[in-house]
């Protein structure tokens, strides 16, 4: 990982290195702030680990998923009950609600076909 | 090489994100799995709190599964969850009362010359703790970032929504001000 913000050598200016005490100091302190924040991060780490919080955030997170709407649907399902609801509704309209023979006395006839003089006949 | 690897790595979070958003349990614990100990970690430095840290974690993990479905190829996850656990972490500070910005030591001088030996050693992680927690958050937030999540420069600046730039400012302000008051702690312990 590269850290553009850390203390750079002056390249080029080779008088320098090794003698820039300002330079090796904050590499000095650099190196100190690295080590104690590295100290810091594992006793964190440590006590993540010690009270098993990733365990418990696993377990409540699930707990508190609400399912998406659409999911573990099957369609194939579902459409294949509208079609059985479908023709059973069909069957039981034409085998008990079977409409008794009406006389017609309205009859449609479309214009279109045979004129509005005709359409008009009673 | 490396933007081929990255690229791939883009589309295995999407693949991923993609059968979270179908409604996969078991990716999605997949992904708490691997996410959460360096995001209970993240929340933990920011809050100083392990059971606000769990609690903020979960409300972001929760955040991603209600949005999976639009999430967008180019979007990295650890950066999306660094970012909205930010947001949050940050709602739960300003909620609390005796959160105090430390406003007051954004203009401290450079710091002095370090000790040279023995001052950050063994007890003293506490005074770097407190040091950290003195900072102005978004100075911390950028130290936390790079030091604790060892996130890249660029996601970094992304989840504090900074160029690259301005990230490595806030890098050096911060720990330009964490050296000068570890130096003034140390100087209290001697």
């Amino acid at each position: 990982m590269t850290d553009a913000s850390r203390p750079k050598r002056h390249v080029g200016a080779p008088h320098d290195t090794g003698t820039d005490i300002d330079f090796r100091r904050a590499l000095a302190a650099d190196r100190e702030i690295r080590s104690s924040l590295q100290a810091l991060r594992d006793e964190i780490d440590d006590e993540i680990a010690r009270f098993g919080s990733c365990a418990r955030v696993r377990t409540r997170t699930l707990a508190r998923l609400r399912r998406h709407p659409y999911a573990g649907l099957d369609w194939r399902k579902i459409a294949a009950a509208f079609l059985v609801a479908g023709m059973l509704g069909g069957a039981i309209d034409v085998l008990l609600f079977r409409p008794e023979s009406e006389p017609a006395d309205i009859v449609m006839v479309d214009p279109v076909l045979y004129g509005l003089d005709f359409a008009e006949l009673r | 090489m490396a933007k081929n690897a990255d690229d791939e790595s883009r589309a295995a979070e999407f693949l991923e994100m993609r059968a979270i958003a179908t409604g996969d349990q078991n990716a999605f614990a997949r992904l708490i799995d691997r996410e959460s100990p360096r995001l209970l970690r993240f929340a933990r430095s920011m809050l100083g709190s392990l059971e606000e840290a769990e609690d903020v974690c979960q409300e972001t993990f929760i955040s991603l599964w209600e949005n999976a479905a639009r999430w967008r190829p180019e979007a990295r996850i650890g950066t999306w969850l660094h970012r909205v656990c930010t947001n949050r972490a940050i709602d739960r500070l300003r909620r609390r009362r005796d959160f105090v910005e430390a406003d007051a030591l954004n203009n401290v001088p450079d710091a002095a010359p370090l000790a040279e030996a023995g001052l950050l050693r063994g007890e003293a992680i506490g005074s770097v703790r407190d040091a950290l927690e003195r900072l102005p958050l978004r100075q911390r937030l950028a130290l936390i970032l790079l030091y604790f999540q060892e996130l890249p420069q660029s996601e970094a600046a992304a989840v504090l929504g900074v160029s690259e730039s301005g990230f490595e400012s806030l890098l050096a302000r911060g720990r330009r001000q964490l050296r000068a008051s570890l130096t003034e702690t140390g100087g209290e312990h001697d």
